[in-house]
């Protein structure tokens, strides 16, 4: 086979350029100085550029809580839900382990949060697997439960007396921060480790595993399952439980470091990009990290759209959705060229 | 929706179709080397030849599944291009394939409503479905071939042969001026053939081509006008009708020199011990089945299509748990912990690129799969083919699974090829029993032979082979017992020695009296 150039490399960022040039002309604003903030406002300096990652981590996170299940092509969107559990069982560690030094606090709450995606998103593998409830509408319906019950803390047993009625938990002490660091002028949350962390530690499973070669054996055919010995139903739990721990860790992230305490809110818009970086690494888990990225500076970037252009914050969803637009283009064109080829 | 008003009315005129000196090369192998074919209006082709002999390779060129590298093709001598499936039934060109496109959630009406060109835009949309949109032709077309059909059936819930004449019928709907069926008879029992045969007489008569795919004589002597022999991507020769069985035997054997045919004589069972015992298995339509096959007998089970002999295999292997009952290997209980196919059993089922193949997968993939212990814990998967077992690649070697690779993606080995892979790696794992469903569905009469010598080989080598099968003939000659099934329910279990054809078909079809020389009435 002769090797093209991959023309889909200058024509979709361009077609990208474009589409959201006119949809700035649109709202009345000259496109190419925006353009220019906009990448300023992402990658442009020190502090843009720690924005743009701490966002990347958490859709990284929530990514990977859509890749891993994909592995047996089961379709979760139910990361954000994870995120709220995550932060609300790491919440209920540190207020009934308020006194408690760091070496035990911390822990406490990072193990609660964990085990909280845990079970949160092999709920959604038990409803699939024993009930034959498609994961897809209970991982979304599991998020709005997992809002309200936040809501209702936060409004309730949880909320903070001396807030003056604002809906929010009391602040996490010091000694229940996670640890961050700065590279420079770059500062960084230990979570970043842990999205590096799992999406190298998922490759690997997958690439160099027994455990990985059966879940590509169940994908491809579930009904080779009695030949592998292989109980499919447990590997549906399996994975959409460990994809939960991800998303819960962004959360618990969220609260503490970004936060200061458990409110409403932290999680929104996340859960969405994730899916959207796991669709665009094609569910690779080192795609998604470089994805994961791209779509952390947009984040970045619609907030200074916001500040400079008068622009809602939604704008991010609007630029997403050409974002998405142009790749289904763009591989509705590699379908037809791999088709006309055949 | 050229497609729709094209087809509105059925195609009155029919054509001749004519390829010539097509060329088709997949990566190294050329599949076609310049090939021609000329199909009249109202002739009935069958294209006879081996596994991988292009036959089919041939016939999705023409109905645009794929394109050819050269060669040309012309409907009534003009020159015409066809890109794509859509294409071709534009033209009145319809393939019925080995995989099936109806589905299965859907009742049977629904799906011929939902492919039925004449179908308006709202009854689809609004699922107002009865029987009378369908056109009286359409009917009758139905009728005719599936005679006790209930529409309101879903089509998951069809036996294999139903779906395949389900499909046939779905096509003909169109008003097809060529018809092609791609190995129709693999899955169809002898009433379910005869049906066919008589439908596509009436078809032809009716000025519509025909163009069949197969690699059994049987099909090509009922059915065709004319037969075309393919070797190795290339047109080998052409015969009438009158050609004798004989004839055409040698012609396509010239593949397989020395290729053993069955010959008829049933092995001596070895040791008399009793081996594999199920006792009481329950499991889905069937509650009560007991059998019990001794080392090295070769145990057969017949029935018409439908009457629960595919479950009974997975009952039998291991494929589901049981419901009730239990399975022992000598005196060892082995359904106790399920966890699969028995420990010791090797197992085909029936179409195994759906039931036993990941096709996506390599070939050694699918062949190191069976043995997960056997593997490291970490290792670098991409490092599989060279981690196959030499028991299994023998087995490989012995079927001459073509083109013989294992780093190459199981999906893409034709039909026949799909099932020596099963075979051959389930041989590998048959320590004490072979079970196999459909044992010779898809393969050429060389590599039928080849894969029922390796049957008996293992029972020769104190293997208890179970062979669930429709061919009666096959069956007779290959078992020492016949187990007779219908409706969930065991019949009788009989010597082969001591039945005749015609006595087995009458006790599957239950017209047949019981009898019991040899063998236990259940």
């Amino acid at each position: 086979m002769t090797r093209r150039f991959p023309t889909g490399l200058v024509v979709q960022p361009l077609a990208l350029i474009v589409l959201a040039g006119a949809f700035f002309a649109l709202n009345g604003i000259a496109p190419l100085p925006l353009f220019g903030r906009m990448l300023h406002d992402s990658f442009g300096g020190a502090f843009s550029f720690s924005q743009t990652l701490l966002n990347a981590v958490v859709i990284a996170l929530c990514g990977l809580s859509v890749a891993l299940p994909a592995r047996l092509g089961l379709i979760s969107v139910g990361a954000e839900g994870e995120m709220v559990v995550g932060a609300i069982c790491g919440t209920g560690a540190m207020l009934a382990l308020f006194t408690a030094p760091a070496h035990v606090l911390l822990p406490a709450i990072i193990i609660a949060a964990m085990l909280g995606g845990l079970l949160w998103g092999g709920l959604i593998g038990i409803l699939r697997a024993y009930f034959n409830a498609n994961e897809t509408i209970s991982s979304l319906m599991l998020n709005f439960i997992a809002v309200d019950i936040l809501e209702y803390l936060i409004n309730g047993p949880w909320q903070d007396p001396t807030s003056g009625n604002w809906p929010t938990s009391i602040s996490f002490p010091k000694t229940a921060l996670p640890p961050a660091f700065a590279i420079g002028a770059v500062t960084l949350h230990s979570d970043i480790l842990i999205a590096i962390g799992g999406a190298a530690a998922l490759f690997f499973i997958f690439a160099y595993t027994r455990g990985g070669f059966v879940v590509r054996i169940l994908r491809n055919n579930g009904r080779l399952a009695c030949f592998v010995h292989a109980i499919e139903k447990r590997w549906i739990v399996g994975l959409l439980a460990g994809a939960g721990v991800f998303p819960a860790l962004a959360g618990i992230y969220q609260s503490t470091l970004v936060q200061g305490n458990l409110q409403g809110g932290f999680y929104v818009g996340y859960g969405m990009a994730g899916f959207v970086a796991a669709w665009l690494a094609r569910n690779d888990f080192v795609l998604l990290l470089i994805s994961s990225l791209l779509l952390g500076g947009l984040f970045s970037a619609a907030d200074a759209l916001q500040l400079d252009a008068n622009l809602p914050s939604s704008t991010s969803l609007v630029l997403e959705a050409i974002v998405i637009f142009v790749v289904l283009l763009a591989r509705r064109f590699e379908r037809r060229n791999a088709a006309a080829a055949r | 929706m050229t497609e729709g008003t094209l087809l509105r009315e059925p195609v009155a005129q029919a054509g001749t179709f004519e390829l010539r000196d097509i060329s088709k090369r997949f990566g190294e192998t050329l599949a076609l080397d310049r090939v021609s074919l000329t199909i009249a209006p109202g002739e009935k082709v069958a294209l006879l030849g081996e596994n991988g002999a292009g036959k089919s390779t041939l016939m999705k060129i023409l109905y645009g599944f794929y394109r050819a590298d050269s060669g040309t093709i012309a409907l009534d001598g003009k020159p015409i291009v066809i890109a794509s499936p859509s294409d071709a039934r534009a033209l009145g060109i319809f393939m019925v394939m080995q995989e099936f496109s109806l589905l299965p959630e859907l009742t049977i009406l629904e799906n011929l409503l939902l492919f039925h060109p004449s179908t308006k835009g709202a009854a689809k949309l609004f699922n107002t479905v009865s029987e009378r949109l369908l056109p009286p032709e359409s009917l009758s077309a139905l009728r005719s071939l599936l005679p006790a059909i209930d529409f309101r059936k879903r089509v998951g819930e069809l036996d294999v042969g139903s779906v395949q004449l389900l499909e046939i019928a779905k096509a003909v709907m169109c008003a097809p001026r060529l018809l092609i069926l791609d190995e129709p008879s693999s899955v169809l029992g002898e009433h379910e053939l005869e049906r066919l045969w008589t439908y596509l007489d009436s078809l032809a008569a009716r000025g519509v081509s025909v163009g069949l795919i197969t690699h059994k004589i049987s099909d090509v002597k009922a059915c065709a006008n004319r037969i075309v022999v393919m070797r190795k991507g290339r047109f080998a020769a052409q015969f009438p009708q009158s050609v004798s069985e004989r004839e055409l035997l040698a012609e396509m054997l010239q593949t397989a020199p020395g290729a053993p045919v069955a010959d008829g004589v049933p092995p001596a069972p070895g040791d008399t011990a009793i081996r594999y015992r199920i006792a009481g298995a329950a499991y889905g339509k069937w509650h009560d089945v007991s059998l019990e096959v001794r080392r090295g007998e070769m145990f057969g089970i017949a029935g018409i299509s439908g009457s629960g002999q595919v479950e009974l295999g997975q009952m039998i292997s291991g494929a589901v748990p049981l419901e009730r009952g239990s399975v022992t290997i000598d005196d060892r209980c082995v359904s106790e912990a399920y966890t699969g196919i028995y420990a010791e059993v090797g197992y085909v089922p029936q179409n195994p690129r759906e039931n036993a193949i990941a096709s996506a997968m390599l070939v050694a993939d699918n062949l190191v799969m069976r043995d997960l212990a056997a593997l490291p814990r970490i290792f670098d998967l991409k490092t599989i083919p060279n981690r196959v077992p030499e028991p299994v690649r023998t087995e490989v070697t012995k079927l001459g699974i073509s083109p013989p690779r294992l780093d190459i993606r199981a999906g893409g080995l034709s039909g026949g090829n799909v099932q020596k892979l099963a075979v051959a790696r389930e041989l590998a794992f048959a320590h004490t029993v072979m079970v196999v469903v459909y044992p010779t569905m898809g393969l050429d009469i060389g590599t039928q032979a080849r894969v029922l010598g390796l049957l008996r080989e293992e029972a020769a080598k104190g293997v208890a082979v179970i062979v669930i099968h429709e061919e009666i003939d096959q069956l007779l000659a290959l078992c020492d017992r016949v187990m007779v099934v219908a409706h969930y329910t065991t019949v009788a279990t009989v010597a082969s020695s001591s039945v005749t054809p015609h006595e087995i078909l009458a006790l599957m079809t239950g017209s047949g009296t019981v009898m019991t020389a040899g063998g236990a009435v259940a």
